[in-house]
């Protein structure tokens, strides 16, 4: 009741401020009047007695401020008034205001843009019901023809990344026994994703990049929900039933702008009628990669339908079908463990023999159960390291940011220490004070985080057009979600107090008699040495970000100018796909050979040629082979390694310009299916034969008719793995190649894309309806490959000269005031003989120092932080010496710059009229 | 006048407010002069802690205050005890004195 009460006062105090104030001047005025005629009636002067009533009352106003301290709720009136005040000053001061709330904007915004993209990749769960209790099931089994983990050469392109890791994928007889033996710990469900489907709507062909095949258990176990219509059940997962596809909102909302009619609506995929019975949520992008969003989910009983497994008719380890994903959700009260060990019991007591993927092996692979709760997750861990980086590059920013403004408040409170007096002086006390410059501070953070919301909302688009994550394109909603701005708020408060304690403390350190004695002309020696400080870290930020930016800059020169073993200019790219296009796969060899025949024939084409795998940035396609195998039997087990596989057409080697060492290229008539040669590169010669001659050995996928130099192959950066050229009718095979796509490549005489309408026309006289996809050139391509270096280089590099320029700019203030604060001094040693040059080199020599303790500092910082980075280096160490020698020499280089001028007027300085100012 | 130490005991200051006030209700001046008196001029109540001791007593609902006119003719702000007051006056007291007379014994001891 009391507390109340003491509330109910102290509002009834604060809404009638005025009355109370005047009350209390009265009542206090009235007091002092009785002591004045106690005094006069004791017999002083009229003005005596005042000044004694006076001497005895004390100071007035501040004990007025500890009466209202006692009425109202004051820290709230106070906030009131401080802000009142702050903003006055903001305005009043535009030049100081704009650099230091730029200073926030980037800082913050670069933070909030990076996290928003952290968040979406590396924290958030899938959009269903308790995403914890969902398992990734992996195993760690290879299977023929399918890539080995770990070799996931192109994470990052759409389409492309769930293929990589198909070492961790399972056939549909393992999914089927896995998912019986966990029938009562878990709910197991199957997808698999389906690059490219030709899709017909109302006579209108299109090509989907990205759709999937489910079990039908696969909404049930996720707990997915549809936003319009059904989600696919158990029921439409059998071979009778008629087939059916739940879309994405993405997709109803671009092709059928959101007509409800969707739902009903019979179309044609891969020439197979479909029936929509649904529409996901908006929020729900499937379980598949980060970024890959498949339009169209198919039962996986509908897939013969749509001839993604027309090759294997029946056989249940058909490539498309065989590499499925299997996840599931946890029964309440099941753990991890649990799960792993009552399958790894079952698959045992299942044996070998029950499944194909393991039958080639002695023991089965160990089953891995992992968390689900991201959905796949292997192109989100791989994205990892490099948004790291970008946190840390991000973070640095943040805190150079900081420190600007920290320098410039600390500039602001010396220029205000006479103001500050003068309040104290009037009663303010010390916390009051502090508090006021806190609510400046913390105005301009939340100024800044304000901007720097807006900045991230509009840069994040350009953070992932930047494509941060490595090669391919990332498409990414990225929502402000309460992670963020969480993230965004707390920032802001620690941004704040961190850079305005220290000065706000500081500011209050005032000696008021001195202070005010001093007219604010002079100040006092204490205001250099945090300042001192806080250069001390500029430098050493600005050292880290530089060696950042010089190693990055200097691996991509290095990688732009690695040897690829092949020429890369004047190439044009394009791919192909005529199984996806619904043609029949047994022609599909001969109408790449026609359509190479008829380019090559151009005008302006120099050579032309195709293959299964493109040369750089491709998926991998790789089997384990061994040598000296007679026809039909195994070879040499010991030698038996993983192989990277190519098919090629004729004129391959001759188009890309790879030399031939030995031997000769394909032959027309080896391109037919059934031919039995191959070509090896240097890598696999080396390691299958040594020193000995390879030509005419026998391999697993027939005699060594050539040997050429080694080509990248995937990735810029990893030694060149073994490959193996086959002849592309021989690997398009449906058990190797079922998707047989001809990515073609043709040498021309100028400008390559130039050529692309002849090319066009070309193709439309061949097949009128075939698309091409993804045309461009080879010089683009390996760019590509090295945007993220760039990205790194190029966000170093800017943020680096930023921080050098405050740098610069804080030094030659903190110099100026120095010398000019040391006027003096500077004067006696002119009078006593110091010569100027000693003069000027005395205080280049204490601005050296403290570009020497930064560089120190910095060189702990980087030497700690490089070898973080020392994964996305190129032929570079990390402590690498030319990048660190070149910045620490440009920092003192700059240092000696930005104080020269101050070091110089030092030395001009004239004793007599230094002296006389004293 | 007498530099003698003018300090009340830490704490007390409500105490000797409420107390005088027992009896008439008072203005400022009225107040510090009462604990003046009846301690025999020893404790004498400083302006600087008089007001802002008042005004929390009023905040706690232990004194009321209203105007009213002082012996000189003046508007006057005067205090009176409420009940709550009574009541921690009372409180305050009964404390006081178990207090001092533990100390008391304490001192007494050879």
């Amino acid at each position: 009741m009391r507390g109340l009460n003491a509330i109910l006062y102290r509002v009834h105090a604060l809404l009638h401020r005025g009355t109370h104030e005047a009350e209390m001047a009265e009542e206090l005025g009235q007091h002092l009047d009785g002591l004045i005629s106690r005094h006069l009636a004791a017999g002083l002067s009229p003005a005596d007695a005042r000044t004694a009533a006076l001497r005895a009352f004390g100071g007035v106003e501040q004990l007025k401020e500890r009466c209202r301290d006692e009425r109202r709720f004051r820290w709230l009136e106070e906030a009131g008034q401080d802000l009142r005040h702050t903003l006055r000053l903001l305005r009043k001061n535009p030049g100081f205001t704009t650099v230091a709330v730029l200073s926030l904007v980037i800082g913050i915004g670069a933070n909030t843009a990076v996290f928003s993209l952290c968040n979406e990749v590396l924290l958030k769960a899938l959009p269903v019901d308790q995403p914890q209790d969902l398992v990734l099931l992996r195993s760690g089994a290879a299977s023929p023809a399918a890539s080995s983990p770990g070799t996931n050469g192109d994470a990052g392109r759409p389409g492309a990344a769930s293929g990589p890791f198909a070492g961790t994928t399972f056939s549909p007889v393992t999914f089927a026994h896995l998912r019986t033996s966990a029938a009562d710990l878990a709910e197991l469900f199957a997808f698999a994703p389906l690059p490219q489907l030709s899709v017909l709507i109302d006579g209108q062909p299109e090509v989907v990049p990205l759709t999937q095949l489910v079990s039908g258990n696969y909404y049930a176990g996720l707990q997915v929900r549809p936003a319009l219509g059904r989600v696919l059940t158990a029921r439409d997962d059998r071979p009778e039933a008629a087939p059916v596809a739940v879309i994405s909102y993405r997709y109803w909302q671009r092709r059928f702008l959101r007509d409800p009619a969707a739902v009903g609506k019979v179309v044609w995929l891969n020439n197979a009628p479909v029936t929509i019975v649904g529409v996901t949520r908006p929020d729900f992008a499937g379980s598949l990669q980060i970024g890959e969003s498949p339009d169209f989910s198919v039962p996986l009983a509908v897939a013969p339908r749509l001839g993604v497994d027309r090759a294997s008719r029946g056989d249940p380890h058909s490539p498309a079908l065989g590499s499925l994903r299997i996840m599931g959700r946890l029964a309440p009260g099941v753990t991890f463990d649990q799960l792993r060990v009552r399958m790894d019991e079952r698959l045992r007591e299942a044996g070998l023999d029950a499944f194909p993927e393991f039958r080639s092996q002695r023991t089965f692979p160990p089953l891995v159960v992992e968390s689900g709760r991201q959905g796949l997750d292997e192109a989100r861990q791989a994205y990892r390291p490099s948004l790291l980086i970008l946190a840390g590059i991000a973070g640095i920013v943040l805190l150079i940011a900081c420190v600007n403004v920290a320098n410039l408040l600390l500039a602001r409170t010396t220029a205000r220490r006479r103001e500050i007096a003068v309040r104290l002086a009037l009663g303010a006390s010390g916390g009051r004070i502090i508090r006021q410059l806190l609510t400046e501070n913390l105005l301009l953070a939340f100024l800044g985080a304000g901007f720097g919301a807006l900045l991230a909302w509009w840069g994040k688009d350009i953070l992932l057009s930047l494509r941060p994550a490595g090669a391919g394109a990332l498409i990414l909603e990225l929502p402000l979600d309460w992670r963020v701005l969480g993230l965004t708020t707390a920032l802001t408060v620690i941004a704040g107090l961190v850079f305005g304690l220290a000065p706000a403390f500081y500011a209050t350190q005032v000696e008021l008699k001195s202070e005010l004695r001093l007219a604010g002309a002079q100040g006092r020696a204490g205001g250099v040495a945090p300042a001192k400080a806080l250069i001390v870290v500029q430098v050493a930020l600005s050292l880290v970000l530089l060696v950042g930016a010089g190693l990055f800059t200097r691996t991509v020169r290095n990688l732009q100018s690695v040897d690829l073993g092949f020429n890369r200019t004047r190439l044009l790219l394009f791919q192909i796909d005529a199984v996806g296009a619904g043609r029949d796969r047994d022609q599909v060899g001969n109408l790449y050979r026609r359509l190479n025949e008829r380019i090559a024939h151009l005008p302006g084409v120099q050579a032309s040629t195709y293959s299964l795998q493109p040369l750089l940035g491709g998926k991998k396609m790789v089997a384990v082979g061994s040598p000296r195998n007679p026809p039909g039997e195994p070879g040499d087990r010991t030698l038996s390694i993983p192989v990277e596989l190519n098919g090629v057409g004729s004129g391959f080697f001759s188009t890309f310009e790879i030399p031939m060492l030995a031997g000769r290229p394909f032959t027309a008539r080896e391109e037919t299916p059934g031919a039995d040669a191959v070509i090896v590169n240097e890598t696999l010669a080396r390691i299958w034969f040594g020193n000995e001659n390879a030509l005419g050995q026998r391999t697993s996928w027939g005699e060594i008719v050539g040997v050429v130099r080694d080509a990248t192959y995937g990735d810029l950066r990893p030694a060149t793995a073994p490959t193996a050229y086959l002849p592309f009718g021989q690997a398009a095979s449906p058990a190797l190649a079922p998707e047989a796509k001809g990515n073609f490549a043709i040498r021309t005489t100028s400008d390559p894309l130039t050529l692309l309408p002849s090319i066009r026309r070309t193709l439309r006289g061949i097949d009128p309806k075939l698309p091409l996809f993804d045309v461009r050139t080879e010089e683009a391509d390996v760019d590509r490959l090295l945007q993220q270096e760039r990205l790194f280089a190029r966000l170093s590099r800017l943020f680096g000269a930023l921080a050098l320029a405050l740098v610069c700019v804080g030094l030659y203030g903190l110099m100026s005031y120095s010398v000019l604060r040391r006027k003096t001094e500077i004067g006696i040693r002119l009078a006593l003989g110091a010569l100027p040059r000693r003069v000027q080199r005395m205080i280049l020599a204490e601005a050296l120092g403290l570009v020497g303790a930064g560089l120190g500092l910095g060189l702990i910082i980087a030497t700690v932080a490089t070898p973080q980075i020392a994964a996305l280096l190129y032929d570079l160490s990390p402590y690498d010496p030319l990048t660190f020698g070149g910045v620490a020499i440009a920092l003192v280089a700059i240092g000696v710059l930005a104080c020269w001028i101050p070091a110089s007027r030092a030395a001009r300085i004239h004793a007599m009229t230094a002296l006389r100012c004293e | 006048m007498a530099k003698e130490k003018p300090d009340l005991v830490y704490g007390t200051l409500d105490m000797l407010i409420l107390k005088s006030l027992q009896h008439d209700p008072m203005h400022g001046l009225g107040i510090a002069d009462r604990i003046q008196q009846m301690s025999d001029s020893v404790l004498r109540v400083e302006q600087g802690s008089l007001y802002p001791a008042l005004y929390r007593l009023e905040a706690e609902g232990w004194v009321a205050a209203d105007w009213g006119v002082s012996d000189n003719n003046r508007r006057a702000r005067y205090y009176r005890l409420t009940s709550a007051g009574r009541r921690q006056l009372a409180a305050e007291t009964d404390h006081w004195v178990r207090i001092t007379s533990a100390i008391n014994l304490v001192l007494a001891q050879g």
